[in-house]
């Protein structure tokens, strides 16, 4: 299970935040070629993405980029380059886009020696013609192995609604779609700007929203189903690798209903008592879920931890 | 939408136990804990090692049960291993239908549908008179409903158990959730099926209060779903209840 919590998104054509983008500790590090790139600047900045991969890994984050949808194929010729865990296609409209989109990429590794099928295609739902088409579009390649919440910012404009609307989700149905899609079809959840879902009283992407707000928002994201989420502020990140992780009672709690489960099982039970809560396969095989997440979490912040290490110590 | 069809307002899900199905039926049981109908379960509820058991109980329960003017249906495994020998230890006369839990596609379905017609024809019960409620308890089981439901014209119910009937235990908008509700209910409006919710389907699913199981029976309702499933006695009289009253103050 790849442990995706936050993932950031920065322009490549800033070095300043290329070279300090290892130390944000995400899970992900979106090299951003598309709205956060002036126009005029898009061909040089393409330039840069083969040296910033290994230069934004060296902390142990994956690397994406974000291409533009009209120069998909310069783009994507400019960035399948070994350390490339995936492309992040926005304005995802058709399966036949999410198709050529792989028989490019498909041609790059061969040519490049990259094991065929490393790089993913992210693909973003941002406009009424994607929520229609979700399906077709996530089951159009096999590198479509995770799904997001519908981009609130260019969907609330091909939808004509309101965005950031705090008191009512103008996404409901659009989310809904995305979220069902993905999980109907076993794709991992992530959520947009952090949450993924609506929640009352806050903004899609408000930076000034306090860390332990946040970070509690997220755990009931994460009840619904949710295993990470985008940000493009490194305050964003860090609450986001903190409200996907699974809290340490929260692994106490699943760990106690599990052995329990176990032990009931093996007895002939099929349900017993933890502390007054009744617990049943549903409950336990949540819980075990839980608590294999937390592991892989651990896991992936060790691989980190070390690596950071490394630099810092070859550095001196 | 048929009379008969509307008639189960509450189905109470219990493993096969003579001496549980018989306190149901007590003296000391007051009447709006009755449900319209007891499922007789073979799958979650049961032990894997005690399903042979449970299967030699069935007979007995369902005499029990059908003599009290209770419908009695039958939840099997939807297991290739087991569904023949759940359905061949559970096919009696007064069964009214059998429960296909965590569907997903149409096929297992359509097999189902088979055996049953092999079965009636073999213990001499008309035709078709077994009907079959698919549980879908998945996205993909929502995402391919309406094949599911389309699978066998023994279908007369499709149940939703992927969620609860309310989502208020958890303080956001769950809007996705709401929305595999609202298309459960299309789909089988469409269909011609009776939408069937679920509350606390899942032994862990216990409600705190009676407020709880009132406010989830009311919102499942305005849902519009036509009764539920509940593995919960607790909830039996709240569905009852509220499900009178949709029927008096809505037209089906």
């Amino acid at each position: 299970m790849k442990v995706r919590r936050g993932q950031i998104f920065f322009p490549v054509n800033i070095p300043k935040f290329v070279e300090k983008a290892w130390t944000r500790n995400a899970d992900i590090i979106a090299l951003d070629l598309e709205d956060a790139v002036a126009p005029d600047d898009k061909a040089s900045a393409r330039t840069l993405v083969k040296g910033a991969i290994p230069v934004v890994s060296k902390g142990g984050a994956e690397v994406r980029v974000r291409i533009n949808k009209p120069l998909w194929k310069e783009d994507i010729e400019a960035s399948i380059w070994p350390g490339l865990s995936g492309i992040i296609f926005p304005k995802a409209e058709s399966a036949i886009e999410v198709i050529k989109l792989d028989k490019l990429v498909t041609k790059l590794e061969r040519e490049r020696n990259i094991p065929e099928g490393t790089v993913e295609i992210v693909p973003l739902i941002e406009s009424a013609k994607g929520i229609r088409n979700a399906y077709e579009i996530a089951t159009a390649s096999h590198r479509v192995q995770s799904f997001s919440s519908v981009a609130p910012g260019d969907t609330t404009i091909s939808l004509g609604v309101k965005s950031n609307c705090k008191d009512r989700d103008m996404l409901g149905y659009a989310n809904a779609e995305t979220k069902w899609v993905g999980s109907a079809l076993g794709l991992r959840l992530d959520g947009r700007a952090g949450f993924g879902v609506f929640i009352r009283g806050l903004a899609y992407a408000d930076f000034s929203t306090p860390e332990d707000v946040f970070v509690e928002k997220l755990a009931l994201a994460r009840k619904l189903g949710f295993h990470g989420g985008a940000g493009i502020h490194p305050a964003q990140v860090k609450a986001m690798i903190k409200g996907y992780t699974p809290t340490e009672s929260e692994v106490l709690e699943a760990r106690k209903v599990v052995e329990a489960f176990k032990r009931a099982f093996a007895e002939g039970e099929i349900s017993c008592e933890v502390e007054g809560k009744m617990i049943d396969a549903y409950s336990a095989s949540k819980a075990q879920d839980l608590l294999d997440f937390a592991a892989a979490c651990a896991e992936r912040d060790a691989e980190k931890t070390r690596l950071v290490e490394k630099v810092l110590a070859a550095d001196k | 939408m048929s009379a008969s069809k509307l008639s189960r307002r509450s189905t109470l899900l219990i493993p096969p136990v003579i001496g549980d199905v018989k306190k149901i039926f007590s003296d000391k049981t007051k009447q709006n804990d009755v449900p319209d109908a007891i499922c007789l379960d073979l799958e979650d509820l049961i032990h894997p090692e005690k399903k042979l058991n449970a299967r030699e109980s069935l007979k007995e329960c369902m005499l029990h049960i059908s003599a009290n003017e209770t419908e009695v249906l039958l939840r099997v495994n939807n297991d290739m291993d087991l569904i023949q020998d759940d359905l061949k230890a559970g096919i009696w006369p007064g069964l009214k239908a059998v429960v296909l839990p965590k569907v997903e596609s149409p096929a297992p379905v359509q097999y189902m549908d088979e055996l049953l017609s092999k079965l009636e024809t073999q213990r001499g019960i008309n035709a078709g008179t077994i009907k079959i409620m698919v549980l879908i308890e998945t996205p993909k089981g929502n995402l391919y409903a309406h094949e599911i439901v389309s699978a066998s014209t023994r279908v007369d119910t499709l149940c939703v158990g992927i969620v609860d009937l309310t989502t208020n235990e958890i303080e956001i908008e769950a809007a996705r959730d709401l929305y595999l509700l609202e298309r459960a209910v299309v789909i089988a409006r469409v269909a011609g099926v009776q939408p069937y919710g679920t509350i606390g389907l899942h032994l862990s699913q216990a409600y705190k209060d009676t407020d709880a199981w009132q406010r989830s029976v009311k919102f499942g309702i305005s849902l519009g779903f036509k009764g539920a499933l509940t593995a919960h006695c607790g909830a039996v009289n709240f569905l009852n209840q509220a499900f009178s009253f949709d029927r008096r103050s809505q037209k089906l």
